[in-house]
């Protein structure tokens, strides 16, 4: 007996996979996909609002606090609009040559980083315009000045900006590692 | 032995648009359900993770057949797709290896003694060939299985994507590790 037919003699109980199971799992798999979409698009959807409703009240009394408002909401959207563009996930053609298909992991792992590391210079400025702007209407809408409510307004912008750069430095580099341990195989 | 069936009790209506979709997965799970077990074993030693990159195989299988327009032969497809699968599998775990994986050239024939009592003992020639395609880089794994698998050198560089010229050096390499690892002749 040679090699190949050594090894297709093998495995004769092999389990036949019905119709059925593969369907329900695909459908299973599809409404995981469908829920975990639902959950982000109605997590953005209820910050959005939120911070809608507690700015109409105060268009009329407070109007630049308003403004800056929707500025971070628009900002808001301007990053996720970028963020898809960026780092959303792409899927192989099912046709693909294997040599094809490891090619392709290794891109998409090479975007995913690329999406991350130093992604503050296109994250950071539609942000902008909202932060300056809420602290102008700080200074202008309130009398008197709520200095206090400004410097720790400060503090949380800076806190955040510099937490959300770490982690997706953090993030950039265990991608890295896992490109480098692709590139060891 | 019948064929172990994995299935739900679960009755799904039948999508008039999926008839022929459905009719090839048939087609496939029937014709392809050995050279798939023995493809998931090729590339994951334990027993439960072998079944669930089976049925995630099977998975792809399902998806992709709706993309299949006959651009290739339905076998060259499920290879492909299958291939894929276990190739995204091995990545995905290979903080689990302990071992480097290595590639064909890197084997030194020199060092591969052949055992004469393996090619009496079946058990123990497929244990050493089983070694072999776990000790590879995800290509020459794919490469040492098709040819296992008996498929000609140009349907091979079909599947992997790699010339023709490059295939058969491979083939050739694959040839001389497995007559020096098993010494069980190969008539390819």
């Amino acid at each position: 007996m040679n090699t190949q037919q050594l090894w297709q003699a093998q495995a004769l109980d092999a389990p036949r996979i019905s119709l059925t199971f593969v369907r329900q799992q695909s459908d299973a798999l599809r409404r995981r996909t469908q829920m975990r979409n639902a959950f982000e698009y109605i997590g953005g959807a209820a910050a959005i609002t939120f911070v809608v409703l507690n700015s109409v009240p105060l268009i009329g009394e407070r109007p630049l606090f308003s403004l800056a408002m929707a500025l971070w909401v628009a900002g808001g959207l301007v990053v996720l609009f970028l963020w898809h563009k960026r780092a959303a996930s792409q899927k192989p053609p099912a046709e693909f040559g294997v040599l094809d298909a490891l090619t392709f992991h290794r891109r998409q792992l090479e975007r995913q980083r690329d999406a991350r590391r130093g992604n503050w210079r296109w994250w950071m400025p539609p942000y902008l315009p909202g932060v300056v702007m809420l602290f102008v209407a700080l200074f202008v809408d309130f009398t008197p000045v709520p200095w206090k409510a400004m410097i720790l307004m400060a503090v949380w912008v800076v806190f955040g900006f510099s937490m959300t750069i770490l982690m997706y430095e953090r993030s950039a580099r265990r991608i890295q590692k896992e490109i480098d341990a692709l590139d060891s195989l | 032995m019948p064929p172990r069936v994995i299935s739900t009790s679960l009755d799904l209506a039948t999508d008039p648009d999926t008839s022929g979709q459905e009719a090839l997965f048939e087609k496939v799970a029937a014709e392809f359900a050995a050279p798939l077990a023995r493809l998931a074993r090729a590339h994951e030693a334990d027993a439960h993770l072998q079944q669930d990159l089976l049925q995630e195989i099977h998975m792809a299988l399902w998806r992709s057949l709706a993309a299949f327009g006959e651009r290739c032969s339905l076998r060259t497809w499920v290879y492909r797709v299958a291939h894929n699968v276990a190739a995204t599998h091995v990545l995905r775990n290979r903080r689990r290896q302990a071992h480097r994986l290595t590639t064909l050239d890197e084997i030194d024939l020199a060092d591969e003694t052949p055992d004469v009592d393996a090619e009496l003992d079946a058990g123990r020639a497929l244990q050493k060939i089983h070694a072999l395609i776990q000790a590879l880089k995800p290509l020459d794994r794919q490469l040492i299985i098709l040819h296992l698998e008996g498929l000609p050198a140009d349907e091979i560089a079909d599947i992997v994507g790699i010339s023709p010229a490059n295939t058969h050096t491979k083939l050739t390499r694959i040839r001389q590790l497995l007559t020096a690892q098993v010494g069980a002749g190969d008539d390819t």
